[in-house]
C-alpha cells in the first residue's frame, strides 16, 4: 500500500492537514481525492458528520468509490438521518450502486444473499 | 434424555393395565435396544424403544364405540392406511388420540409415519409427551417428522441436541432444518438453546460431512454471520462451533471472520482458520478491501443494505424517495423479489413493512403470497403496511383467492381473512370454493366472512355447512352464522342442528334456538313450539346440552312460564336440579311464582316439586307451603316437606313438626326431629324429650343428637326432671353426659330434692361426669349449703372415698350438715363410720345430730348400749 517516498502515513498526514481547512471549499477538494491508504476510511466517516452540506456529499460519494464496510454501514445511517435532503439522496444513489456492484459480482449465482 | 414410557423403569408397573396403552405395554416384555449401525461412537443416546407387536393392533385407537374411528382400530393394516390417509389432509380434535396411538404404537413403521404426518396436518398439536415418545420411534423417518411435530408444538430446545446425532440422519437434517426455520421466524435462536447448537456442532466427529454441509449452511445464513462472527469470542467449544458453522456458510466475509481465528488457543479451530484462508485465496474479491484485523468492522449483508434503500421510500423529501426507486429499479428484479420475500417471511416487523414497501414500489408480483402469509401471521393492526402493497399490484378478486388457496393448511384460514380485507365483497363469489376446503378452520374463516359481510348467500351457505360438513367446529361455527341472521335458513339450519351427532353443535343449537311459538319441523314432524324443543334438549344424554336448555328455558319470558314447569316435571333429577338452579340465579320470584301455582295440584308429583321449589325459594308464602305440607296425604311430599324444614327453620313450624312425629313413616319422624333440632325455639326442648321415647333407634338418636346440640342449662334442667320418668332416665341420662359440665348443677338439684331413683341416676351421672373429687373439694367450702350440696352428692355417688369424707364431715361446725352426713353414712352401710357414729351420739350437743347419729348405728347393726345412750342424753338434757 506505500505510494512513493512519503508513503501512505505521509498522505494521510496530508489528507488529515486538508480537512481541518477553514475553507469548505478546501475541504470538498480533499475529500473528493483522498488517498486509498490505510486510516482513510475513519476520517472519511468522520466527514460525514462535517458542518458543511457540501462536504458530507462529497464524503458520501468518496465512499462509494473506496468501499468499506465502516463506511457502508455509516452510508446506511446518512439515509436515515442527514438533515439535508440531497445528502440524502446522494447516500440513497450511492448504496444503490453498492447494491448493484454486489448483485453483479455474484452473477446469477445467489441473488442478493443475506450476508454481502 | 428423559426416561422414556418404554424403558425398563416404566415397564415395572403393577400388573394390572389403567388403560389400553398400558394394557399394550403390559402385554409386551421389553426388547433388548438393537445396535444402529453408523452410530457415534460414546454417543449419548437414549435407548430405543421397541414397536408393539402385531397381534394388539385391534386395541390400539381405543375401545368400540370410543373417539377413534373404527378403521383406525382395525386389525387390517391395509384399512388402518386407508383411515389414515383419510386424515391426512386434516385430523378432528377428537381423532388425535386414535392417531397418536398408532404412532407410538403400530408395529408397521409406514403407518406410524403416515400418523406422524396426519398430525402434522392437524389444526392442534399432540401431546408433547407423545411426541417425546415418538422422538425415540426406531424408525429414522418417523423420527424425523417428530421433529417437524416437535417443532410446531412450540419447543425447539428438545431438537437442538439432534443436530449432533448422526445416528439418525433423516432426523438429524430435520433438526436442522426446523432449527433454521425457527431461527428465521424469529430473529434468533433463544440463547440457550443457540449455545447447545453450537456445542452439538462443535462435537461433530468426523468434521461436517459433505452431505451435512448444506443444511449447516442454510442453518448458519438462518442464524446470522454476524451472530455467529461474535460467537468467535465466546467458549471453546461456541468458538469452534461458530466457526464450523461460518465455513460451511462460505461467503467471504464468514471465512474471513474464520480465518482471522490463527492465533487460536484451540488447534483444530487454527487449523479451521488456515483452510478458510486457503479457501479465500482461490476466490474472486468483490472490493478491494485491505485485510481487516480480527476485530474489524464486518460487512453489511446486502439484504440490510437494500433494506435502508426501501426505508428511503417513506422519507418525507419527493428527490430522495425518487432516488431510492431509482436504486431499486436499477437492481436486479429477481434479486430484490428474494430478499423482499426472505424478509418478509423471517424478518422483524420494521424491516418486513419496509420489505412490503419495495414490492409495493416494484410491483413484485412474485412476492404476493409471501406479503399475504406475513399479513396473516400479525395482528390486524400490523396489516396495513402488507395489505397496501397487496392492492397496489391491481390483482383481481379471483387472483386474490387463488393466493389464500395455495397457502400451506395452517396459513390459509389467515389469509382468506387478509383476502377479504383486502378485495371486500368482489372476493365473495371466489370464496364460495374454499368451503370445499380440506382444512375446517379455513371452511370457518369463509362462513366468518359472509356473515360478517351481510351477503344474503350467508344463510343459505350456513345451512349447507349444517346440512353436510363433516367437521362438527364448522357446523357449529355455522349454527352460529345463523344465529345472526333471520328467516327460513336460521330456523331450519338450527332445528336440523338439535339433532347433530356432536354435542357441540346441539348445544349451540339449543343457544341459538329461536323463541318462536311455532316452529317447522320439516317432514312429519309437525309443528313444535320453542319451549318444547328446549324442554326436550333439557332431556340430552350430554350435560352440555341440557345444561344450555336449562339456561334458555330459564330465561324464557313469563309467558313460558307453564314450559317451564312441564321442563321441570319432564326431566331426569340432574337436569331438573340444574333447570332449578338456573331460574333461582335468574329471578327467585319466578320460583316461588312455580311453587304457589302447583302446591294443591291433585297430583302428588306435582306437589312434590312445588315444596322443593318452595323450600328454595323461602318467602313467607312459600314457607307456608311447605308447613302446610308436612299435613300431606302422600308420605313424599311429607319428606320433603319436613326435610325442607332443616333448611327454612321456621318457628311457624314446630307445632306442625311436632304433630309431625306421630307421623308412621320413621324416615319422616327422623327428619322432623332433624328439623326441629334446628328450630330456635323455647317449645322444641320438651317436644325432643318426647321423641326420646320413641320405638325407632333413628328418631332417639337424631333427638339425642339435637338435644346435645342445644346444651344450655335451661334444656339440661328440663332433661334432669325426665329422670324421674323410667321411660325417659336412660335417654335422657345419654343426653346429660354428652352435655357434660352444663348438666351438672341440674343433676345436683335432682339428689337434693328428687325422688330416690332418680337420684341415684342423677348421683351415677354426676361421678361420670364431674367426679367424686370435685365433691370432695366442695367439702372444704365456707359456704354450709354448699357443704351441705356435696355432702348429699357424695352420700349418693357413695364408695369409700365418700364414706371417709362423709366420716370427716361428721365433725362439721353445721348441724345439717353433720345430721345428714350420719344419716347417709348409715345408708351407705359403711361399718367403717360405726366408732365415729358412736363418739357423734355419745358427745354431739344437738339432740337432731345424736338421733341421727343413733339411727345409722341401728342401721349399720351397732346401736349404743343403754348405759351410753342414757348418759348422752342425759349430757345432753
Amino acid at each position: 500500500m506505500d505510494r512513493g517516498p512519503g508513503g501512505s502515513g505521509h498522505e494521510l498526514a496530508r489528507f488529515r492537514d486538508a480537512l481541518s481547512s477553514g475553507d469548505p471549499a478546501v475541504r470538498v477538494a480533499a475529500v473528493l481525492r483522498a488517498p486509498n491508504v490505510p486510516g482513510v476510511e475513519d476520517l472519511i466517516v468522520a466527514a460525514l458528520d462535517d458542518p458543511a452540506p457540501d462536504v458530507r456529499r462529497a464524503a458520501v460519494q468518496t465512499i462509494g468509490r473506496l468501499g468499506g464496510a465502516k463506511g457502508v454501514r455509516a452510508l446506511m445511517e446518512v439515509c436515515r438521518r442527514d438533515p439535508v435532503a440531497a445528502v440524502r439522496a446522494e447516500a440513497v444513489a450511492v448504496l444503490g450502486r453498492i447494491v448493484r456492484a454486489r448483485g453483479e459480482g455474484r452473477g446469477s449465482a445467489g441473488g442478493a444473499g443475506a450476508a454481502g | 434424555m428423559n426416561e422414556t414410557p418404554t424403558s425398563d423403569a416404566q415397564r415395572e408397573r403393577p400388573a394390572r393395565a389403567e388403560s389400553i396403552l398400558e394394557a399394550v405395554e403390559d402385554a409386551f416384555g421389553p426388547e433388548p435396544n438393537r445396535p444402529v449401525k453408523g452410530a457415534a461412537s460414546g454417543s449419548n443416546r437414549p435407548p430405543v424403544p421397541s414397536p408393539p407387536r402385531p397381534s394388539v393392533i385391534s386395541t390400539v385407537a381405543g375401545p368400540p364405540g370410543g373417539p377413534g374411528s373404527p378403521a383406525l382400530a382395525s386389525p387390517d393394516p391395509v384399512q388402518r392406511r386407508k383411515a389414515l390417509e383419510r386424515l391426512v389432509t386434516g385430523i378432528p380434535p377428537h381423532r388425535i388420540e386414535a392417531v397418536v396411538r398408532i404412532l407410538l404404537n403400530d408395529p408397521d413403521p409406514a403407518l406410524r409415519q403416515l400418523a406422524a404426518r396426519a398430525l402434522l396436518g392437524a389444526e392442534l398439536p399432540p401431546r408433547r409427551e407423545a411426541i417425546q415418545r415418538a422422538l425415540l420411534d426406531p424408525s429414522d423417518a418417523v423420527r424425523a417428522i417428530a421433529v417437524g411435530l416437535m417443532a410446531r408444538s412450540g419447543t425447539i430446545s428438545p431438537i437442538v441436541p439432534l443436530v449432533g446425532d448422526r445416528a439418525w440422519p433423516l432426523t438429524q437434517r430435520a433438526a436442522m432444518e426446523r432449527l433454521s426455520e425457527a431461527a428465521r421466524e424469529s430473529g434468533a435462536l433463544p440463547d440457550t438453546d443457540h449455545d447447545r447448537l453450537l456445542f452439538a456442532v462443535s462435537k461433530l466427529d468426523p468434521p461436517p460431512l459433505p452431505s451435512e454441509r448444506h443444511a449447516l449452511q442454510e442453518l448458519a445464513r438462518a442464524i446470522g454471520v454476524d451472530r455467529l462472527v461474535h460467537d468467535l469470542h465466546g467458549s471453546e467449544a461456541n468458538r469452534f462451533g461458530a466457526a464450523r458453522l461460518l465455513s460451511a456458510e462460505g461467503s467471504t466475509l464468514a471465512l474471513r471472520s474464520v480465518a482471522g481465528m490463527s492465533e487460536d488457543p484451540f488447534e483444530p479451530l487454527r487449523s479451521l482458520a488456515g483452510r478458510a484462508r486457503a479457501d479465500l485465496e482461490t476466490r474472486f474479491e468483490e472490493v478491494d478491501v485491505p485485510a481487516q484485523p480480527r476485530a474489524a468492522e464486518t460487512e453489511p449483508a446486502s439484504d440490510d443494505l437494500l433494506l435502508a434503500l426501501a426505508r428511503s421510500l417513506d422519507d418525507p423529501a419527493p428527490t430522495v424517495r425518487d432516488q431510492a426507486r431509482i436504486a431499486l429499479s436499477s437492481l436486479r428484479r429477481e434479486d430484490v423479489a428474494e430478499t423482499v420475500e426472505r424478509t418478509l417471511r423471517g424478518g422483524g416487523d420494521e424491516e418486513a413493512a419496509a420489505a412490503a414497501d419495495v414490492a409495493a414500489s416494484l410491483r413484485l408480483i412474485d412476492c404476493a403470497a409471501a406479503l399475504l402469509e406475513r399479513a396473516g401471521v400479525g395482528a390486524e393492526h400490523t396489516r396495513a403496511p402488507y395489505a397496501r402493497a397487496l392492492a397496489s399490484m391491481s390483482l383481481t378478486p379471483e387472483e386474490l383467492v387463488a393466493l389464500a388457496a395455495g397457502r400451506e393448511a395452517v396459513r390459509r384460514s389467515a389469509a382468506v381473512r387478509v383476502v377479504w380485507e383486502i378485495g371486500g365483497e368482489g372476493t365473495l363469489p371466489f370464496l364460495v370454493s374454499l368451503l370445499e376446503d380440506s382444512v375446517g378452520a379455513v371452511r370457518m374463516a369463509v362462513l366468518e366472512v359472509f356473515a360478517e359481510s351481510g351477503d344474503p348467500a350467508a344463510s343459505r351457505l350456513a345451512l349447507e355447512l349444517v346440512k353436510r360438513d363433516s367437521s362438527a367446529a364448522v357446523r357449529a361455527a355455522a349454527v352460529q352464522a345463523l344465529a345472526k341472521v333471520e328467516g327460513q335458513p336460521r330456523t331450519a339450519g338450527v332445528v336440523l342442528a338439535l339433532s347433530d351427532p356432536d354435542p357441540d353443535v346441539r348445544a349451540t343449537a339449543v343457544e341459538a334456538l329461536p323463541l318462536a311459538p311455532a316452529i317447522a319441523m320439516g317432514g312429519e314432524a309437525g309443528i313444535r313450539s320453542a319451549a318444547d324443543l328446549l324442554v326436550e334438549a333439557l332431556a340430552d344424554e350430554d350435560p352440555r346440552v341440557a345444561q344450555a336448555a336449562a339456561d334458555r328455558l330459564a330465561g324464557l319470558p313469563e309467558r313460558h312460564l307453564a314450559s317451564v314447569w312441564a321442563a321441570m316435571r319432564a326431566a331426569d333429577p340432574s337436569a331438573r336440579a340444574e333447570l332449578v338452579r338456573q331460574v333461582e340465579r335468574r329471578d327467585p320470584r319466578r320460583q316461588a311464582s312455580l311453587a304457589l301455582a302447583h302446591a294443591s295440584s291433585a297430583d302428588a308429583g306435582e306437589r312434590a316439586l312445588a315444596v322443593e321449589l318452595a323450600v328454595r325459594s323461602a318467602t313467607p308464602q312459600s314457607t307456608a307451603v311447605v308447613v302446610s305440607a308436612l299435613g300431606d296425604p302422600d308420605p313424599a311430599v311429607r319428606r320433603i316437606a319436613t326435610a325442607g324444614m332443616s333448611s327454612l327453620r321456621s318457628p311457624s313450624a314446630v307445632e306442625a313438626l311436632s304433630r309431625t312425629l306421630s307421623d308412621p313413616r320413621p324416615e319422616i319422624r327422623v327428619e322432623a326431629v332433624r328439623a326441629l333440632g334446628l328450630i330456635d325455639d323455647d317449645a322444641v326442648p320438651s317436644t325432643l324429650i318426647t321423641a326420646l321415647k320413641d320405638p325407632e333407634v333413628r328418631v332417639r338418636d337424631t333427638a339425642v343428637d339435637a338435644l346435645v346440640r342445644w346444651r344450655s342449662p335451661a334444656v339440661a334442667w328440663r332433661l334432669a326432671q325426665a329422670l324421674s320418668s323410667p321411660d325417659l332416665r336412660r335417654p335422657t341420662g345419654d343426653v346429660l353426659e354428652r352435655m357434660g359440665s352444663v348438666a351438672v348443677d341440674s343433676l345436683v338439684e335432682v339428689v337434693m330434692r328428687g325422688e330416690p331413683e332418680a337420684r341415684a341416676a342423677a348421683g351415677a351421672l354426676l361421678e361420670r361426669i364431674a367426679g367424686v373429687e370435685r365433691f370432695l373439694s366442695e367439702l372444704g367450702s365456707t359456704d354450709p349449703d354448699g357443704r351441705l350440696r356435696a355432702v348429699e352428692v357424695l352420700g349418693t355417688i357413695g364408695g369409700r372415698m365418700a364414706g371417709d369424707a362423709l366420716v370427716e364431715a361428721l365433725t362439721d361446725p353445721d348441724v345439717p350438715v353433720r345430721s345428714r352426713s350420719a344419716t347417709l353414712l348409715g345408708a351407705m352401710g359403711d361399718a367403717r363410720a360405726i366408732p365415729a357414729l358412736k363418739r357423734m351420739f355419745l358427745s354431739d350437743p344437738v339432740v337432731e345430730v345424736a338421733v341421727a347419729a343413733e339411727a345409722s348405728l341401728r342401721a349399720l347393726g351397732s346401736p349404743p348400749e343403754r348405759g351410753e345412750g342414757e348418759r348422752g342424753l342425759d349430757e345432753n338434757t
